[in-house]
């Protein structure tokens, strides 16, 4: 099977797109020109917009102007599924995370529409060998918290979330619930929720498997909420400065290790080292902190101060054995 | 001179430029000397065609300008590295007969090549060649958008039932499943595609620890699992990461082990020269050939089984014993509970002992011990002590340990910093 394949082009869905406005009403080269910059890559009008217009894809009839154009298309278009998308699905029923985004009955009618697929691959060739112990179990009460928290992150509704802290506290709440996240990590799931304090809306994260129970209020927020605003308060204000050797294969390490970052990169020719700029979300500071530690020697932290604080104390603590 | 396309044949044309801007990201041309100055200048033009929101430009000291892809994995709805799968050249016949021939099958209907030719002359005022009608037929056969059943002579070809055109309830579901998996699971440009067809957007789901490169090496991982599902053989070519040398050899591929904390996958084999497993970096493999079965194939995965609870990582050390380490930790129990729990689903299959109050003892057997210095590293400040039955390991982590205080306590005796947060 083809992975590689100009059905999935991203020109193909662009033209998609343009053809299905032209379905509904004549369409100028202008609002191609939109619909292209929207859905294309930064050149891809440059060369699309002639193709149509010229009639190289002759797609579009254009009127008596000259200047408008309409679809020569008989029906909407449909991308049908294709066997590699099939395949892909099929590996997914064999999963039990798949349990979450579907009834028993969907999941059956799955199952038959799919009967003649064959998997993609076998999921029991791969083994995840650092994901931690204690990640999530999918049991019905977990699926039935899960699906109600999407239902409300679609509609705006507000929820009751009774759950267990941290510190083992029970908590009850009511939220916005705004989106799920996951980590391969630890295989967990995260809800970021909104919760209101008389100066407005506050985020807090709380682990899916630790909620209790959930209701539904019948609550929908129908005011904007600026849900990016709200998850940017949270970002450092000085990134993580570091120096890396090339020791080691550090800076290959390092690199890959670190690219889920938003990061800077910076060659220092003169000592043969690198400097490299980490910006990180303050909330998970921890988790970065015990990442360089990894390293060890390799890289030495630079900045911010309250960052290399920590890691000072971390060093100076520790005991080297008189023997050693 | 040739006209700049957005768009390319061969996916591996760019890998190594995309993995490079994104990983690095501080590399200049003159990183790529065996590349042409135009060729270096078109795969850039296209990266940042590609990636425009996610470009990040900047000078070195030489003021040599470098780009970079870069982003917080955690703040994006999708994979932008995705966009690669998604710009495979084609021909103006390519795209009109997509959308012709989807259009015009769209009513059921069977019809022969010839027809259809007919049909789209007529229907669509645009003239093809009944060969080339036909090599798209199959194609698109081959792809499962149509299927074919022969009459008479003549070969009939006919839309497949779209899953959600006659189950349109399960369209929700499967935005979301398409949403989630498109980062979760393997091959996730897959879902990304199908989120493409339901012209839809993951606005549901975010990711925390999420390797975006990973996806550049699906089209090595494809043929791997191809041969582990077949038991076959492969021909590998692997291009070392360090020296940059090529080696090619045939092995047989046992299982595809992935860190979901270092953003690495291999592939663990059993070479057939020497015997031996060996793991492999998938990033590091150039091209892989299918080839016949192995009859041996389940006795070289036993093997693969029997060694496997003594890998920490991918490595299978050299040794024939596996070493043993021992560290001891201070952990207040009162106040570090979460320590405790830490280890015990970190340290895979590692033992937690209490020796004594605020005292632990972890020890484990691994066939190569180096590879589990990061993790003890993670506990500096609170290692009383750590032996290893490989003494070279040993002194390293202690002379690591003494570097670090060298370059952070030593060198700043008196300018710790005296920041909080």
């Amino acid at each position: 099977m083809e992975l590689f394949s100009e059905i999935y082009n991203c020109y193909y869905q662009v033209v998609a797109r343009i053809l299905e406005e032209a379905a509904h009403k004549p369409v100028s080269q202008n609002e191609m020109t939109e619909i292209t910059q929207r859905y294309g890559y930064d050149e891809s009008a440059l060369s699309i917009i002639p193709h149509l217009i010229s009639g190289d894809w002759a797609l579009l009839s254009p009127d008596d102007s000259g200047k408008n154009f309409t679809s020569r298309l008989c029906n909407p278009v449909r991308f049908p599924l294709t066997s590699l998308q099939k395949s892909w699905l099929k590996v997914l029923l064999k999963d039990e995370r798949i349990s979450l985004f579907f009834t028993d009955e969907q999941l059956e009618l799955l199952r038959q529409e799919l009967a003649d697929t064959s998997p993609l691959y076998d999921p029991s060739a791969f083994h995840y060998f650092d994901q931690f112990q204690d990640h999530d179990v999918i049991n019905a009460s977990f699926r039935q918290h899960f699906q109600l928290i999407l239902k409300a992150v679609e509609q705006h509704q507000t929820l009751k979330i009774s759950y267990y802290s941290v510190k083992q506290r029970l908590i009850e709440f009511t939220y916005l619930p705004c989106w799920i996240e996951y980590s391969a990590k630890d295989g967990k799931f995260r809800l970021y929720a909104l919760y209101r304090r008389r100066n407005g809306w506050r985020m807090d994260v709380l682990h899916i498997g630790r909620i209790v129970k959930i209701e539904e209020t019948g609550y929908y927020i129908k005011e904007p909420v600026r849900i990016d605003k709200l998850a940017d308060d949270t970002l450092c204000q000085e990134p993580l400065v570091m120096e890396i050797s090339d020791e080691r294969n550090a800076l290959e390490r390092t690199m890959l290790h670190f690219s889920s970052y938003q990061k800077k990169v910076e060659r220092m020719d003169e000592t043969g080292k690198y400097l490299c700029s980490i910006y990180y979300d303050k909330t998970r500071e921890t988790e970065l902190l015990i990442q360089v530690l990894a390293f060890g020697p390799v890289v030495k932290v630079i900045g911010p101060a309250p960052f290399l604080k920590q890691v000072m104390e971390r060093v100076n603590r520790q005991q080297l054995p008189v023997r050693k | 001179m040739a006209e700049f396309n957005e768009l390319i044949k061969h996916f591996n044309k760019v890998r190594t430029y995309v993995r490079d801007f994104y990983v690095y990201g501080f590399k200049s041309r003159m990183d790529y000397p065996e590349s042409g100055r135009r060729t270096y200048d078109n795969e850039r033009r296209r990266i940042e065609s590609w990636f425009a929101d996610y470009i990040q430009y900047d000078y070195d000291s030489s003021h040599k300008k470098s780009i970079a892809i870069t982003m917080d994995s955690n703040r994006i709805d999708s994979n932008p590295l995705f966009h690669v799968w998604k710009s495979k050249s084609f021909t103006n016949n390519d795209i009109m007969l997509h959308f012709f021939l989807l259009d015009l099958m769209q009513d059921g209907k069977s019809r022969s090549v010839e027809t259809i030719n007919d049909e789209l002359q007529e229907r669509y005022l645009t003239l093809f060649e009944v060969q080339t009608v036909r090599k798209k037929l199959i194609e698109y056969e081959q792809n499962g958008l149509f299927s074919v059943k022969k009459e008479g002579r003549q070969h009939l070809y006919t839309a497949c039932t779209d899953l959600l055109t006659s189950h349109p309830d399960l369209y929700h579901g499967l935005k979301e499943a398409a949403s989630y998996y498109q980062t979760a699971a393997p091959f996730g440009f897959i879902g990304s595609t199908i989120l493409d067809s339901l012209r839809c957007r993951n606005d549901h789901f975010r990711f925390r620890h999420d390797y975006l490169a990973h996806t550049l090496e699906d089209e090595i991982l494809l043929p791997l699992l191809s041969a582990i599902r077949d038991k076959q053989r492969v021909l590998m070519q692997i291009r070392y990461i360090r020296s940059g040398n090529i080696n090619e050899f045939e092995c047989v591929p046992l299982k595809i082990r992935i860190s979901t904390q270092t953003g690495r996958r291999y592939v663990c084999v059993r070479r057939l020269t020497n015997g031996r497993l060996a793991s492999y970096r998938l990033d590091s493999i150039q091209n892989v050939s299918l080839l016949k079965s192995d009859i041996n194939y389940d006795r070289y995965l036993a093997g693969y089984e029997n060694n496997s609870d003594y890998i920490w990582g991918v490595s299978f050390g050299c040794h024939r014993e596996p070493e043993q380490i021992c560290l001891q930790l201070s952990i207040e129990e009162k106040t570090e509970s979460y320590l405790i729990n830490r280890i015990n689903r970190e340290g895979r299959q590692g033992q937690l002992k209490r020796i004594q109050p605020d005292i632990y003892e972890y020890t484990i057997e691994c066939w190569d011990s180096a590879e589990i210095l990061p993790w003890i590293r993670t506990f500096t400040g609170r290692i009383l002590d750590f032996t290893c039955s490989n003494k070279q390991v040993e002194q390293r982590f202690w002379s690591d340990m003494k570097k670090m205080q060298q370059m952070y306590v030593w060198e700043n005796i008196d300018t710790i910093p005296s920041g909080g947060q």
